[in-house]
C-alpha cells in the first residue's frame, strides 16, 4: 500500500469518526460549528477538534466543594455521548457517591487528580471498559506472556479504589494467578479516593484564599499521613511476601513510583541485588507522576526484583485512551496500534509539527476511534519523538521513543514576572 | 529537534561592568517569550563588584550630585534622540509579547519620573531627610545619650523583572541613590534595557563614581553554577527580588544569615464596583470603560491589571455592565491591543464549560485574545490572563474584601469616596494599595510599594554610639 492510500486511509476513519460522534458529544458540536468543520479532509482538520486533556477538568472546582451535583451532571454531559442529566441526584452527599450515582446509570467515570488535586472526570461506557481490558491480555500476548494461571500476582497500585481500576486488578489476578498464590493485603481498601482528592483541592483553595484556620491545616495533614501509612503497611506486606516466595515467579502490576518504594522497603529488610531469583514479571504505565527520583531507578527496580525486558509489558497510555501503545523489547520502542491515530503537534497544540527525515518531536495528540463514551480525540501534556518509518523490530506502525516528557515537568527558563497567581502563596499541599 | 523556527540572527548582548561596556559571544541564551537566541560575553566574577575590604566608589558622593546625574540622565532619555534605546527597543521588540507599539510607549520618556523635586520628596518621605544618606546624623536620645545614625550604602544582587525601561530606570536610579555596590541581573525578557540607560549616564559621566558601583549583567536565572558562586553574604547584603517565578524561587534558596531577601511579590490585583455605577447609562459606560482601563495594563501581564471585579448589584444589571466592559476589553489603548495573545487552553476550556451552566456562569465573548468577561457566582479556579475578567457579583462592598488575600496588590475602587469605607478591611486582608477605579497605572510621588518604602529597606542603618 502506498503512504498516500494510507494516509486516505486515515482520513477517511476519522471522518467516519467524527461523523458518528459530532451529534452525540454536546462540546464537540459546538467546537465543529464555531470553526465551521462539517467534514474531516486532512488531518489539519482534526486538530481545532481535539480536546486538550485539561479539558476533563474544566467544571468550576465550587460545584464540587458546594455539592451542585446537578450542575455537574450538566458539565459532564457536555463532554459525554450519553446525556447525564436524567442521572438522579438526590442523596448525593460527596463526589463518591456522585461518581456511584453515575455507575449506577451505567456512566463508568474514570477519574484522577494532578497535584493539585482538581480531578479530571472522564465518561466510559461499559464498552470502553472492555476494550481497555481486553487490550491488557492482547499486549500481554504481544509480549510472549499469554494469560496462564501461573503467577504470583502483587498489585502493587496505587490503589486507587476506581471501578476502572479494580477491574484491571481483578482481570490480572484472574487471568494470571496461581490458585496458591500468596495473599493480598487485608487491609481496609483505600475509599473515598475522590472524597480525598475533592478535600485536598478545597483545602489548596482555602489555603489560598485565607480561610484554612491552623487546625484544619493539622487535620488534614494527619488525614494525609494516616493515607501515606496505610500504603505503607501494604508495601511491607508485599516486601514480607516476596521475601518468602523469592524463588518463584512474581507478576508485579505498578506505577513506577510505588514500585520503588517497594524496592526500598525490601532493600530496609537486607533484601540485595541478586536475592530475589523468581523469574518475574512487570506491567507498568506511565512515567514518574511529578516524583522526584534517582536517574537509574528502573535499573535498581529491575536488578532488585529480577525483571528483564522480555517480562516486562511496558506501555504508553492514559486514562484518555481505551488502548495501549505497547513497548518492542527489542528497540524499547511504544507501537502506535492500528486503533489509535497519532498526531504529533507543535508545543501549543495548534498545527502539525515538521517532521526532520522520519523522526517527528512535538506534543502529543491522539484520537483513539475506540472511545465510546465520549470523544476519543485528546491532546497531552506530553513531549514526545516518533519515528514515522518502521522499527527494526519488524513490528508494524510508527512508534514513540522512550524519551516522553510531561512539558510541565521541563520548567520554564528564567521566567519571571510581577503578576503572580495564589499557588505561589501556598505552601505544602500535594496529592497521592 | 524538528520544529525549528526560521533562522533568526543571534541577537548581541553587551554587558556593563563597572563603568565600562563589555562585548562578546561566549554565551547563548533563549528570551522569555518566544526563545529568541541572544548571545553575551563570559562572565568575568572578580571583576564584577568591588570587594568588602575597599569603601564603594560612591559610598561618598553627596546626594545631591546623584540627583543631578539622574535628573540629567532623564534628559537623554527619550526614543527619539537616544540611539542606545532606540537600538535596545529593536531588540525588545524581537523578544516581546507586545506589539510595537506598545513597547515604543514604553520607551518613548522611560526617565520622566526623575525631577529634582519628585526624587527629594522620595527621599524625605523614606528617610525623614537627606542628611542620614551623606552621612553621619547625630541625634540626643532622653537619657542624654549621643548617637550618629547612617542610612550606609548597602551591597545588592537586583534581580530584574523587566517589564518595561522604566522598570529598568527605576531599579538604577533606586540603586544610585542609595550609594551602595550594584549587582543586577538582568531578566531574559529584556536583557538590553539596562545596559542601554547605562550606557547613556556613561557619555554624561564617564567614569562616574555611581557607574563604577554597577554591573549589569545577564546569566541564566537560576543556574547554580553563578548564583552558587555569587550569592554569599561575604559579597552581598541583600537580594532584591522583583516578581516570581522559578528563578526567583531558586535565588531566594541562598538567603541566610547575612544576605537578606527583599521581595517584591508576585501580585495581583481586583476591582471594586459600587452600585453607584447603576444610576445612570452614562455612569455605567464611565465605570465600565475605567474597569476595562485598569484590566488591560500590558495586556494584564502586569501586577497591577485587575482580573477579578466584585460588583455591587443584582444579576440583571451586572450582566448589564458585563456587555459593557466586554465591549471596552476589545479597544486598543497605549498600553493595550485591541485584540491581543489568545487565552491559554486553560481558560478556553472553562469558558467552553460555563457555557453549558448558564445563568448561574454567563460568559461574554470568545478567546480570540479581544477579551473576555465571565460572571461566575465565587471567585473561577483558573487565573485569568490575556483580557480575561471574572466578574463577581456581591451584596455588599464589605463582602469584596473575602475575595482580597495576601496575593493581592492594588484595589480600584467606584464610586471613589467609597474607599474610605473597606480600605481597613482590604488591607486587613493583605492588601497593599487602593486607588480610585481607571488610576491603577497612576500613582503619587514617594509612596510605599508592596507594603514598605522600598529605600528604607535597601541600606544599611549603622550607628556610632557615644552612650
Amino acid at each position: 500500500m502506498t503512504e498516500t492510500t494510507l494516509q486516505k486511509d486515515v482520513v477517511a476513519t476519522l471522518n467516519a469518526y467524527f461523523q458518528e460522534r459530532r451529534d452525540r458529544v454536546p462540546v464537540l458540536a459546538q467546537r465543529a460549528a464555531d470553526q465551521g468543520i462539517e467534514e474531516i479532509r486532512s488531518r489539519e482538520d482534526m486538530i481545532p477538534l481535539l480536546f486538550p486533556h485539561t479539558t476533563y477538568k474544566s467544571y468550576p472546582d465550587m460545584l464540587i466543594a458546594k455539592g451542585r451535583w446537578e450542575q455537574m451532571n450538566r458539565w459532564l454531559g457536555s463532554l459525554s455521548s450519553r446525556p447525564v442529566d436524567d442521572v438522579d441526584v438526590s442523596g448525593v452527599a460527596d463526589v463518591d457517591d456522585w461518581i456511584a450515582a453515575l455507575e449506577r446509570a451505567g456512566h463508568m467515570v474514570s477519574s484522577s487528580s494532578g497535584t493539585s488535586g482538581k480531578g479530571s472526570f472522564l465518561n466510559k461506557s461499559q464498552r470502553d471498559l472492555e476494550v481497555n481490558k481486553q487490550n491488557l491480555l492482547d499486549c500481554f500476548t504481544a509480549l510472549g506472556l499469554p494469560p496462564e494461571k501461573r503467577w504470583h500476582v502483587i498489585p502493587v497500585g496505587p490503589e486507587t479504589g476506581q471501578t476502572q481500576h479494580n477491574g484491571v486488578r481483578d482481570l490480572i489476578i484472574r487471568e494470571f494467578s496461581r490458585p496458591d498464590a500468596l495473599p493480598l493485603f487485608e487491609g481496609a481498601p483505600a475509599e473515598g479516593f475522590h472524597r480525598y482528592m475533592a478535600k485536598l483541592s478545597a483545602m489548596r483553595r482555602a489555603m489560598a484564599d485565607g480561610t484554612a484556620a491552623p487546625d484544619d491545616i493539622a487535620r488534614f495533614e494527619a488525614e494525609s499521613a494516616e493515607r501515606a501509612a496505610q500504603q505503607d503497611r501494604r508495601l511491607h506486606h508485599f516486601a514480607d511476601e516476596i521475601i518468602a516466595h523469592r524463588s518463584e515467579d512474581i507478576l508485579f502490576s505498578s506505577q513506577f513510583p510505588q514500585l520503588f518504594r517497594l524496592c526500598e522497603i525490601l532493600r530496609e529488610k537486607g533484601v540485595r541485588d541478586g536475592d530475589i531469583t523468581g523469574n518475574n514479571a512487570l506491567t507498568s504505565g506511565g512515567g514518574l507522576k511529578g516524583t522526584n527520583l534517582p536517574a537509574d531507578y528502573q535499573e535498581q527496580i529491575y536488578r532488585l526484583l529480577n525483571i528483564v525486558p522480555e517480562r516486562f509489558l511496558h506501555y504508553y497510555s492514559m486514562q484518555e485512551l481505551n488502548n495501549r501503545m505497547f513497548k518492542c523489547p527489542e528497540e524499547g520502542r511504544y507501537h502506535v496500534p492500528d486503533e489509535i491515530v497519532l498526531f504529533v503537534l507543535t508545543k501549543d497544540g495548534s498545527a502539525l509539527s515538521e517532521p526532520e527525515g522520519t523522526i517527528v518531536e512535538g506534543r502529543a495528540a491522539f484520537v483513539d476511534t475506540t472511545v465510546d463514551g465520549r470523544w476519543g480525540g485528546t491532546i497531552s501534556g506530553d513531549r514526545i519523538t516518533v519515528d514515522l518509518g518502521t522499527c527494526p523490530c519488524g513490528r508494524p506502525g510508527e512508534t514513540v521513543l522512550p524519551n516522553i516528557v510531561r512539558y510541565s515537568d521541563l520548567g520554564d527558563d528564567d521566567k519571571i514576572t510581577c503578576a503572580g497567581t495564589m499557588d505561589a502563596y501556598v505552601r505544602g499541599l500535594s496529592g497521592e | 529537534m524538528t520544529t525549528t523556527a526560521p533562522a533568526r540572527t543571534r541577537i548581541k548582548v553587551p554587558h556593563f561592568v563597572r563603568g565600562e561596556i563589555v562585548w562578546g559571544e561566549d554565551s547563548e541564551y533563549l528570551s522569555r517569550d518566544f526563545g529568541v537566541p541572544f548571545v553575551t560575553p563570559k562572565l568575568e566574577y572578580n571583576g564584577l563588584f568591588a570587594p568588602r575590604s575597599e569603601v564603594g566608589p560612591a559610598f561618598d558622593v553627596p546626594i545631591s550630585e546623584i540627583i543631578d546625574f539622574l535628573v540629567e540622565t532623564a534628559q537623554y532619555l527619550t526614543l527619539e534622540k537616544n540611539e542606545y534605546l532606540q537600538e535596545s527597543l529593536e531588540m525588545t521588540v524581537q523578544v516581546s509579547a507586545l506589539p510595537r507599539r506598545i513597547i515604543e510607549n514604553t520607551f518613548a520618556r522611560p526617565g520622566q519620573f526623575l525631577t529634582r523635586q519628585a526624587l527629594e520628596y522620595r527621599l524625605e518621605r523614606t528617610f525623614g531627610g537627606l542628611d542620614v544618606l551623606d552621612g553621619w546624623a547625630e541625634r540626643t536620645d532622653p537619657n542624654g545619650n549621643v548617637s550618629r545614625v547612617r542610612a550606609f550604602p548597602p551591597r545588592l544582587v537586583h534581580m530584574m523583572a523587566g517589564n518595561s525601561p522604566s522598570a529598568a530606570m527605576t531599579t538604577i536610579a533606586d540603586a544610585a541613590l542609595t550609594k551602595g555596590v550594584n549587582l543586577f541581573k538582568m531578566p531574559s525578557a529584556d536583557p538590553f534595557t539596562t545596559v542601554a540607560v547605562l550606557r547613556t549616564m556613561a557619555d554624561i559621566a564617564p567614569g562616574h563614581p555611581v557607574l563604577r558601583s554597577m554591573s549589569a549583567v545577564y546569566w541564566r536565572g537560576g543556574d547554580e553554577k553563578v548564583e552558587n558562586i555569587l550569592y554569599r553574604s561575604q559579597y552581598f547584603d541583600k537580594l532584591v527580588a522583583w516578581g516570581g517565578g522559578s528563578a526567583i524561587e531558586n535565588a531566594a534558596r541562598y538567603a541566610g544569615p547575612g544576605f537578606q531577601l527583599i521581595s517584591f511579590d508576585p501580585k495581583v490585583s481586583m476591582s471594586i464596583v459600587g452600585r453607584e455605577a447603576f444610576e445612570s447609562e452614562e455612569a455605567l459606560r464611565e465605570v465600565a470603560e475605567l474597569a476595562a482601563l485598569d484590566a488591560t495594563i500590558f495586556n494584564q501581564d502586569a501586577c497591577l491589571a485587575a482580573r477579578h471585579i466584585c460588583v455591587e448589584g443584582d444579576d440583571d444589571r451586572i450582566d448589564r455592565f458585563c456587555a459593557l466592559l466586554h465591549e471596552r476589553l476589545g479597544v486598543d489603548r497605549d498600553f493595550a491591543e485591541a485584540v491581543g495573545p489568545k487565552p491559554d487552553a486553560e481558560i478556553r476550556d472553562a469558558v467552553e464549560g460555563m457555557r453549558f451552566l448558564e445563568p448561574d456562569y454567563k460568559v461574554w465573548g470568545k478567546p480570540d485574545g479581544s477579551g473576555l468577561v465571565v460572571r461566575s457566582p465565587e471567585m473561577v479556579d483558573f487565573h485569568p490572563t490575556n483580557k480575561t475578567v471574572n466578574v463577581l457579583p456581591i451584596s455588599t462592598l464589605d463582602e469584596a474584601a473575602s475575595y482580597a488575600t495576601v496575593a493581592t496588590q492594588t484595589v480600584g475602587v467606584y464610586p471613589f469616596h467609597r474607599k474610605a469605607e473597606i480600605r481597613d478591611r482590604l488591607a486587613t486582608a493583605g492588601v497593599q494599595r487602593i486607588v480610585r477605579l481607571g488610576s491603577a497605572l497612576k500613582g503619587s510621588m514617594g509612596s510605599p510599594h508592596d507594603g514598605m518604602y522600598p529605600l528604607h529597606r535597601f541600606v544599611n542603618w549603622v550607628v556610632d554610639d557615644d552612650a
